[in-house]
């Protein structure tokens, strides 16, 4: 192999999933880092050169009608990375990266969370939507060093920061920064791997907007804390400052061994448990409370008989979610919610020539999603399974490229999604907005996903990496006769002076 | 296979979990049973006084009102409403039998009790019990009715506030004058004191009965008494006005044709100019208002008193540890009108006479008294409950 080797390409949502850092979660795009190891661990990095460098540019555009209502039309992002590594004398290596970001967004309403991740209920501010421009810079530095022979420790920090702009008025503004400092240790041995991490992170998000509209004739609705249906509180309405932060513990654990003879297993699970919290600004702020935020992602891999012409594979993928959060004046329940997202594959690699080869299997992704109010006393359910085949070929031949083409496609076979609501509530009408949650989050029957990347070692006397990523999610026994959402990403990385 | 091999197949951890799904959402709701308590020599009648009340619930949070009659028992009993501060406010009119039953005179009387900014919480399917006392109490002779603070929307002028007006009631049965009478704004962060800090203060023209208003009938004092319309189509006409705030050597403008409040004392402004946002009016009966002279800020000292009638408005209508008048005088905030709406505020009917006189609701407390108008009515009183 050209490079070091990128085996399953496929599924690239899954691995992207299950490598979702807290940084990465937070703002729903992934980080670049200057090596990659089997294990999320700095410890775990290796190089088979003394130094090396590389530069990259990541393109992404997701558009469609199939969308949570708060999501944005559509979302271009562009990303250009640096990243480099060397192997100091006492055979400590040093990687890092610096990227520089720019994403756009059209048609999205102005509101918390910016990434609408962990379902979190978002605090509407100023109720009109809009196009976004944000710019942003992350870099991240990873260091490991040799202890003994077999055991290594590591350290990364990674800090981002960024800001967003809305182009119509009332024109508010997003602030975002955040780190991400973690150390690990790391065990090597020709049978057994061993990983193990720790990091703390903080993130914060700050909001600004003006008070009232002279100009449009409107009066924004600020920073109202909004549940799953019409504001359960308005608080801070004069507030027009608004800051959230986070703070958490992440910890990860795995291992990777011979489970049977050239038979390799690995393991890996990430605990992560973080408290966020909403402070006002401005003149009349009030408390605006705080949550729980607890997420636990693992995946499992094992090859029976690598080396064989015949290999059975499995690969499973499992990220859990939960939040909690108590209302800022009672001690009651305000929001829960639960998400489990399990993937899997079983299939067959058959090895046709000395570098090429073939998998094929079934692929499988179920999800189950409880979000309740518990507040107001209205819950939203969804458990669906979907299910189909995939199939990867990787080629290598006698010329100085390699390359690795996917397909998949998943169809559900299984559902069981409802609304419930609570005996207490005497109006028993939904509000049209949870209907509209509860259908994008429960849409979407038909999935597709598409991909190849080409590696090319002499372009130029430079190494040339070209991934590209084609998803599809699409409704078709919904309301809507052509409800989807598609998502095309496009890599390119040049490494210099590739010998 | 070798035996360590196990050991850390054993180890190894993949993690599934389920999504525990309950049969019901949780929810915070829960039960209220509010008993009135009569405190007052009305309680000695034959009549069950705390019966037929209406009892007011008002959110701070959202402004939802929930109203329930109370039972024979004098219980008002509020099912599946949600935690969350409350203002409460019963009223209880007392008929003119059940008046001469007790104290053998015609007069009108109601009961009535509130409490503002309680917070009402119990654990969720469980009741919670709250008494709340009722006394006596009348409604005023003279009130506002309608106020009028926003300012309209732009069309074309921005910021256009020159159209404010404030409308004055008579809400008794008997002729009342406004000769002499003061009209002020109260500055932030006196409520508890024992004076009125005053912004600004006006008083009526006349000698004693030179203005007289009848019951039912209603007066508009403007910040200026023209046809605003001319300036901004989404205003007003006040160039009939029976008042108007005039500030001399300052450049306001002036309606000849229109009788001016005499100043008692202005801070600030080129007009009387209350704030758009929040502020509190008053009305005042008092000998001479320049007994208690000025505090340290330069506002004119006015007894509590004197206090005729008094109204606290916010754009917040939950602030109400942002008060600027003691409840005493009003309990409550009215407001929750967007800036420059061209809308405003006007106190609700509480009851009609058999000779079809409007009573405007009384109660101290603005919150319950005032509602929100989508449109202006200078001089036009509601005549429905």
């Amino acid at each position: 192999m050209i490079f070091n080797k990128y085996f399953g390409l496929f599924l690239l949502t899954i691995t992207t999933l299950y490598a979702q850092s807290a940084p990465e979660f937070f703002k729903d795009t992934s980080v670049r880092h200057g090596l990659n190891a089997d294990f999320n661990n700095p410890a775990a990095i290796q190089s088979l050169q003394r130094a090396g460098a590389s530069y990259g540019y990541d393109f992404e555009r997701t558009h469609g009608n199939l969308r949570h209502p708060f999501a944005p039309a559509s979302i271009q992002n562009h990303t250009f990375t640096a990243a480099g590594y060397k192997v100091m004398r006492n055979k400590t290596l040093f990687s890092g990266s610096f990227s520089y970001r720019q994403n756009f967004e059209g048609n999205r309403l102005f509101r918390h969370n910016s990434s609408l991740n962990g379902m979190l209920p978002v605090y509407m501010a100023d109720s009109s939507s809009g196009d976004w421009h944000l710019n942003g810079i992350q870099w991240t530095v990873d260091i490991m060093k040799p202890l003994t022979e077999k055991l290594s420790g590591g350290f990364s920090v990674f800090y981002m920061v960024d800001e967003q702009y809305k182009q119509t008025f009332p024109k508010p503004g997003v602030k975002r920064s955040g780190y991400l400092v973690k150390s690990g240790l790391f065990y090597s041995s020709p049978a057994l791997k061993l990983s193990s991490t720790l990091g703390v992170f903080e993130l914060k998000e700050e909001m600004s907007t003006v008070k009232y509209s002279l100009e449009q004739n409107l009066n924004p609705v600020f920073m109202l804390f909004r549940g799953y249906e019409d504001p359960i509180i308005y608080r801070g309405m004069t507030s027009y400052e608004r800051l959230q932060s986070r703070q958490g513990l992440t910890l990860t654990t795995g291992v990777s061994f011979n489970f049977l003879p050239r038979s390799p297993l690995l393991s890996e699970v990430m605990a992560e448990w973080s408290r966020g919290k909403a402070v006002d600004g401005g003149t009349d702020n009030l408390p605006q409370g705080d949550w729980i935020t607890r997420r636990v992602n693992s995946r499992l891999s094992w090859t029976v008989g690598e080396t064989n012409r015949i290999a059975p594979l499995i690969k499973l993928y499992n990220h859990h979610l939960v939040n909690e959060a108590e209302h800022p004046d009672f001690p009651v329940p305000l929001f829960k919610s639960e998400e489990n997202i399990f993937q899997g594959f079983a299939g067959l690699s058959l090895r046709i020539f000395e570098k090429n080869t073939v998998i094929a299997g079934l692929s499988m992704e179920n999800l189950q999603v409880w979000r309740e109010d518990a507040y107001n006393g209205i819950g939203l359910e969804n458990n669906s399974t979907k299910t189909g085949p995939s199939l990867t070929v990787s080629v290598a031949p006698p010329m100085s490229f390699e390359a690795d083409l996917y397909v998949m496609y998943l169809k559900e076979t299984n559902e069981n999604s409802q609304i419930k609501v609570s005996l207490y509530r005497e109006d028993k009408t939904i509000n049209p907005l949870t209907n509209e949650e509860f259908w994008a989050m429960t849409a979407g029957d038909n999935y597709i996903e598409a991909g190849a990347e080409i590696r090319l070692k002499k372009v130029w006397q430079n190494g040339l990496i070209m991934k590209v990523n084609y998803r599809l999610l699409a409704d078709r026994n919904g309301r809507e006769a052509t409800a989807s959402r598609d998502c095309f990403a496009l890599t390119l990385t040049i490494i210099p002076h590739l010998k | 296979m070798k035996s360590y091999q196990y050991c850390l197949l054993i180890c190894t951890v993949f993690l599934f979990s389920c999504v525990d799904t309950p049969d019901m959402p949780s929810s915070a709701h829960f039960n209220l049973r509010i008993h009135l308590q009569d405190t007052t020599v009305f309680n000695t009648g034959d009549f069950v006084s705390t019966s037929g009340a209406v009892v007011t619930l008002l959110s701070q949070t959202d402004g939802k009102r929930l109203a329930i009659t109370s039972d024979d028992e004098g219980n008002a009993y509020f099912n599946s409403i949600l935690p969350d501060y409350y203002s409460i406010s019963a009223n209880r009119p007392l008929s003119v039998e059940e008046i001469w039953e007790v104290l053998n005179k015609n007069e009108m009387w109601a009961l009535g009790g509130d409490s503002s900014n309680v917070v009402l919480f119990a654990d969720p399917g469980d009741t919670m019990t709250l008494v709340l006392p009722l006394s006596r109490s009348r409604a005023g002779n003279l009130v506002f009715s309608e106020i009028y603070y926003s300012g309209s929307r732009p069309d074309p002028i921005p910021n256009y506030f020159h159209d404010q007006f404030l409308e004055i009631y008579n809400n008794s049965e008997t002729v009342q004058y406004l000769d002499s009478l003061i009209i002020c704004d109260a500055e932030y962060g006196f409520a508890d004191d024992e004076f009125i800090h005053a912004i600004h203060a006006y008083m009526f023209p006349g000698t004693g009965k030179d203005y007289p208003l009848m019951p039912g009938e209603a007066i508009i004092v403007a910040q200026d008494a023209l046809n605003h319309t001319l300036y901004n189509k989404s205003s007003i006409d006040l160039s009939d006005a029976d008042f108007e705030f005039y500030v001399k050597d300052k450049g306001d403008v002036n309606n000849p044709d229109v009788p001016d409040m005499i100043q008692i004392h202005h801070k600030y402004g080129i007009d009387f100019l209350y704030s758009v946002f929040n502020d509190a009016l008053l009305l005042l009966k008092i000998d001479d208002p320049y007994k208690f002279g000025y505090d340290n800020f330069e506002h004119l000292l006015l007894p509590l008193s004197g206090v005729i009638d008094g109204v606290d408005y916010r754009e917040n209508v939950s602030l109400l540890d942002k008060k600027r008048l003691s409840p005493s005088i009003d309990s409550g905030l009215t407001g929750g009108v967007p800036s420059y709406s061209g809308t405003s505020v006007g106190r609700v009917v509480d009851k009609i006479t058999d000779d079809g006189r409007v009573i405007l609701k009384d109660t101290n407390n603005s919150s319950f008294d005032f509602s929100h108008c989508k449109s202006r009515t200078p001089g036009e009183v509601p005549n429905d409950i």
